[in-house]
């Protein structure tokens, strides 16, 4: 069609600009696709190795921190001839061969497993499956599993768990009928179930019993009378509690994660606009003309938007395969973040599905659709007159100014008042700051012509006649450089804002760890995270920690998962001396009073998350299953802790042993005497550990600088990210401004024909690109921090429950002015050099 | 369209434009038609209105009052929609700065209304080149309009205000853009194909001596508009 014609063309004509277009919405969409992938690889790989691990279980009967007693098993099958059902015993192990890489480990009773689970061999392979029973240590895996660490049937793998090393012996292989249950397998070792509980120091007890409860009208009863059999501190819970717990416990970290690579999608979006913006300024006389001869304001709409989106799914498609690209190297960063702060979790592959890549595309052209609308509605409304009349385009601008400015700031109070309503929501969070994105990008232009007027009288003294002119120059082509400017300002806010925020969470992080840790030594067994499932220290390693001199204070800590009817709980039973407590930050009440409340009476302080997310505050009660049934405990006082963004219950130690029988500790504070130095009493802890017992010894520094490592890796993603938006911001720039240049070619033909030499033009040319540019960047900078507050004060609140204290670190202002003002010089540098080499009458014909 | 003798009615016709505060009177309840066939120049001084008035004919605007009629059918009260669709079925346009889609070739630029109308069929290229040979411009038939001089670039438009055989032709300065001697021979090309093509023509112009190709002149002057007879040689 010729009308098509008419309008592609233009595209292939310019292809440096669309090229940049295609590059920005790229970069957007591979940043969200990547973020989607690796989460939904690992949200699968989860779900799929607990599906498989469930099998046809319907419900489990899970125990207090320590465990389930063995009892009940025997109880279930004997004294209520429950034959569906099924012991099992799951922990962790490190392969000495391969450091850093976590093996399940699951014992089971091999003649119960056939009712739940279909991937054990069966009984006339050529495994001797009553070696699983009678020879301890030995164990079964998927052929792909044991491929991996390079071994087959009869070979021995060397286990670590906890403090003691373990061979194992490998069988015979898992017989798996799906390829999925396969994958599902991987990283996971079945024995049996004497030989985990040995290994785990689980002897005596249990993780779970496994039911299958047939779903009818007895079922109900069936679960009570089972119950029944139970002891105090059990529970029978559905079979999915767990996974569904575990996949909350993630769900705001990836959907901050979700929503902080839509920001970089946005400032794709913002490309797009910028791009097609330009496309129809520099079209106008065409689309003039086409009005004209009778071409209607739909067939323009239509053209236009038709071109955005051949720019967008291109830059859509290779969005998805750089997003590919990308994913495979988020995937691990964001599993290691997942296994830092909540469970263990072993990805090895990329899952990419049919509902990733149709996401990808469905955003990617529906976000350039969306960028793509209003320039396309403007075409629309070209006026057949514009082929006639010159001068009216900017004085279209100008009058329309103040209504845009003054719809800007509607958007913005809007937003405001939308953020300040007290609510949980995140999306709507994410929602409301795309508001004020959006408000502050429509009085951008205002602004940028007020700044340039207060600048006028500078640059009349300071920049010479073409620094006159150039002022002048941007003023008066508002409808070129508002919309390069607003574009700019969004970029570069985002990296502002994101910046800020990471930084001010690392430094209340920082002081708040300063103020909290308060020992001069730490130690604790080894283990992979610094939450519960730690194996405990031995009693005879406490006696010789506690003969050692120049000890003044050594308190003993266990880390505990607790089922409440929150769901699974974080709980810390501490010794927490008087001068330590009182450098928690309560957010209320007198933290002398509190310690009191919390020695002498039934109650435990819990962190600001655990209160956020439970609707709790103090004085109020907490229902916890007890070894004694439940109980009601009294919140003392709620602290300030970054721990954990599920929060914990802290509960003294007295208190604890009161109501549970287990009485372990997994880690140690050592306060030292007056004048003894902490190196020399740290290795004489290490010494009493030796051959013993594995730990860990931290300084009180060590310790924080370990934690902040963990914290730095949590916002690894979060500085990919907010690189990928400053590149993104970078190509944006650069794209705005060369656009606005290489637009006005005919104008600085005019201007070389009339005398300017090809340096006067370079001068002209690099001073407008690089006020537009510092104009930019001081105007983003508002915005960023405006985006920071939102982000700290809002939506990190409402995800995870954390108050924290803003830090405005000035270098990360400094550095996105520098980034505006340097891609904004580097802009004006192609456009100068194209039209210092071209002949001014070749740039002065018309297109 | 029904077969009526009179292509172009205007019935009390003004225009008025804001100005800020003030309102600047353009004209004032014209009244004027144009019959099937005639060649109607309109004179007059810059910014007499001359453009403004055929702007609303075209309906590419609308006026403050008054009427437009175009072979019997009302301007003033369509939609946009309506009105750009009239127009592009039964107006051809020539402009003083051409106009051609610079992204388009000379050919498909000639083709451009045909299509637009729905009008184009195999033989519409084979018509195309044919209307190019007539104005000696069918070796540039694959050329973008850059590559043409002003003259020839006219040339271009008025073949493809014509070609796609229109009620009515406007043209507005259409040699107000070239030289002397070029501005001559698109005159005289345009008067030729005019005639041969019996085509209701519509010149606006500030020369007097274009008039003197005309079948009936007339003038805007201080908002009203005067018709002259074509043999008297000093136009105002």
């Amino acid at each position: 069609m010729i009308l098509w014609r008419a309008g592609f063309r233009y595209l292939l004509r310019h292809p440096l600009q669309i090229v940049f277009a295609v590059i920005g919405v790229a970069l957007g969409v591979s940043v969200v696709v990547a973020i989607d992938l690796a989460n939904s690889s690992a949200e699968r790989a989860f779900s799929l190795s607990a599906d498989a691990l469930v099998g046809r279980t319907t419900h489990m009967v899970v125990g207090g921190p320590s465990g389930l007693p063995e009892d009940s098993y025997s109880d279930l099958r004997l004294k209520g001839h429950w034959r569906n059902s099924a012991p099992v015993v799951e922990g962790y192990a490190s392969v000495a061969s391969q450091p850093g890489l976590t093996l399940k480990l699951v014992g089971v009773d091999p003649f119960a497993e056939s009712l739940f689970r279909n991937y054990t061999p069966s009984i006339d392979s050529q495994t001797d499956i009553s070696l699983l029973l009678t020879k301890p240590g030995t164990g079964l895996m998927t052929k792909e599993t044991a491929d991996s660490f390079g071994i087959k049937k009869g070979d021995r793998l060397s286990l670590t768990i906890g403090n003691n090393s373990y061979d194992l012996t490998l069988i015979g292989l898992l017989e798996t009928r799906e390829k999925v249950t396969t994958k599902a397998l991987e990283n996971l070792v079945i024995t049996d179930i004497s030989s985990a509980q040995e290994m785990l120091s689980l002897k005596g007890l249990l993780s779970r019993v496994d039911l299958i409860v047939p779903n009818n009208s007895e079922e109900k009863k069936i679960l009570e009378q089972l119950r029944s059999l139970l002891p105090a501190n059990a529970e029978i819970i559905p079979a999915n509690t767990r996974s569904k717990t575990m996949a909350q416990m993630t769900s705001a970290f990836q959907l901050n994660l979700t929503a902080l690579s839509l920001l970089a999608l946005v400032v794709g979006m913002f490309l797009i606009y910028n791009t097609m913006t330009f496309s129809i300024l520099q079209r106008r006389r065409l689309l003039g003309a086409l009005r004209t001869l009778g071409v209607t304001r739909k067939e323009i709409f239509s053209m236009v938007l038709i071109e955005a989106l051949i720019v967008g799914t291109i830059g859509t498609l290779l969005g998805l395969v750089l997003g590919i690209v990308l994913a495979n190297g988020l995937l691990s960063i964001v599993t290691r973040t997942i296994n830092d702060l909540y469970f263990v979790l072993n990805v090895q592959n990329l899952f990419v599905t049919p509902l990733s890549i149709t996401k990808g595309l469905l955003l990617g052209i529906g976000a350039t659709t969306l960028a793509a609308f209003v320039p396309a509605f403007e075409a629309a409304q070209t006026s057949p007159h514009s082929v006639l009349i010159r001068s009216n385009v900017e004085a279209r601008q100008r009058t329309f100014l103040p209504w845009i400015v003054k719809g800007g700031l509607c958007l913005i109070t809007l937003s405001v008042l939308g953020l300040l309503i007290p609510s949980k929501s995140i999306p709507a969070s994410f929602v409301f700051m795309f508001m004020l994105i959006t408000g502050y990008a429509f009085i951008t232009p205002g602004a940028f012509v007020w700044i340039l007027k207060k600048l006028q009288p500078l640059s009349n003294r300071y920049l010479g006649i073409l620094g006159k002119m150039a002022v002048r120059n941007l003023v008066s082509g508002l409808s070129r450089t508002g919309v390069a400017t607003s574009a700019l300002v969004i970029a570069v806010a985002a990296t502002v804002g994101v910046g800020i925020m990471i930084n001010s969470f690392r430094s209340t992080v920082d002081s708040w760890l300063q103020s909290y840790l308060q020992a001069d030594i730490y130690v604790t067994t080894s283990s992979s995270t610094f939450g519960p499932g730690r194996t405990p220290l031995k009693d005879d390693f406490l006696i010789s920690v506690n003969n050692i001199d120049g000890i003044e204070i050594l308190t003993k800590a266990r880390h505990l998962s607790l089922q409440t009817e929150q769901g699974v709980t974080e709980l810390f039973v501490a010794e927490i001396p008087r001068k330590s407590f009182g450098n928690y930050w309560f957010l209320e009440g007198n933290s002398e009073e509190i310690y009191q409340n919390f020695l002498s009476k039934k109650s435990v302080i819990v962190s600001e998350p655990y209160a956020f997310h439970n609707n709790l505050e103090k004085g109020d009660s907490l229902l916890l299953r007890t070894d004694q049934g439940e109980h009601s405990f009294l919140i003392a006082g709620v602290f300030t802790d970054y721990g954990s963004d599920r929060g914990r219950i802290t509960m003294n130690r007295r208190l604890y042993n009161k109501y549970w029988t287990e009485d372990k500790a997994d880690a140690l504070g050592v306060y030292l005497d007056a004048g003894y130095d902490a190196e020399s009493v740290a290795r004489q802890i290490r010494l009493a550990a030796k051959g013993n017992q594995q730990i860990v010894v931290y300084s009180n520094r060590g310790l924080r600088e370990a934690s902040l490592a963990t914290f730095d890796r949590t916002f690894a993603v979060t500085s990919v990210l907010r690189m990928l938006a400053v590149l993104v911001a970078f190509i944006g720039i650069l794209n705005a401004l060369m656009a606005m240049q290489i637009e006005r070619a005919r104008e600085l033909a005019i201007l070389r024909a009339s005398g300017l030499t090809p340096q006067q033009l370079w001068y002209l040319v690099v001073c407008e690109t690089g006020i537009v540019g510092f104009i930019a960047g001081l105007l983003a900078l508002p915005l960023g921090i405006l985006q920071a507050l939102v982000l700290i004060l809002v939506i990190n609140q409402r995800s995870f429950g954390w108050s924290m204290q803003i830090s405005i670190d000035p270098i990360i202002l400094l550095q996105a002015l520098a980034l505006s003002f340097l891609a904004a010089l580097l802009a004006g540098i192609y456009p100068s050099w194209r039209m210092a080499r071209t002949s001014p009458a070749l740039a002065m014909r018309y297109e | 369209m029904p077969p009526s003798d009179e292509i172009l009615e205007i019935c009390n016709l003004s225009k008025t434009f804001d100005e800020g505060e003030s309102q600047r009177i353009v004209f004032r309840e014209l009244n004027a038609s144009i019959r099937r066939g005639e060649f109607v120049v309109l004179l007059g001084r810059s910014g007499s209105g001359k453009s403004t008035l055929l702007n609303l004919i075209s309906g590419i605007d609308l006026p403050t009052e008054g009427e437009v009629l175009i072979g019997g059918q009302n301007l003033t009260t369509m939609t946009e929609q309506k009105r750009t669709l009239l127009r592009r079925n039964n107006i051809g346009f020539v402009f003083q700065f051409y106009n051609l889609i610079p992204t388009l070739t000379v050919i498909e630029n000639l083709l451009l209304p045909l299509e637009l109308k729905k009008n184009i069929e195999a033989g519409s290229k084979k018509h195309a080149l044919q209307i190019l040979e007539q104005v000696s411009l069918a070796d540039r038939a694959n050329s973008y309009p850059d590559r043409l001089s002003g003259g020839e670039q006219q040339r271009i438009a008025i073949c493809r205000a014509l070609i796609h055989k229109p009620l009515l032709l406007l043209a507005d300065e259409p040699t107000g853009n070239l030289d002397v001697e070029t501005g001559a021979e698109v005159l005289n090309l345009l008067n030729h194909l005019i005639r041969d093509n019996h085509m209701t023509t519509l010149m606006v112009t500030h020369s007097p001596e274009v008039a003197q190709l005309a079948d009936r002149v007339m003038t805007i002057r201080d908002g009203a508009l005067v018709e002259h007879s074509v043999e008297a040689k000093a136009f105002p």
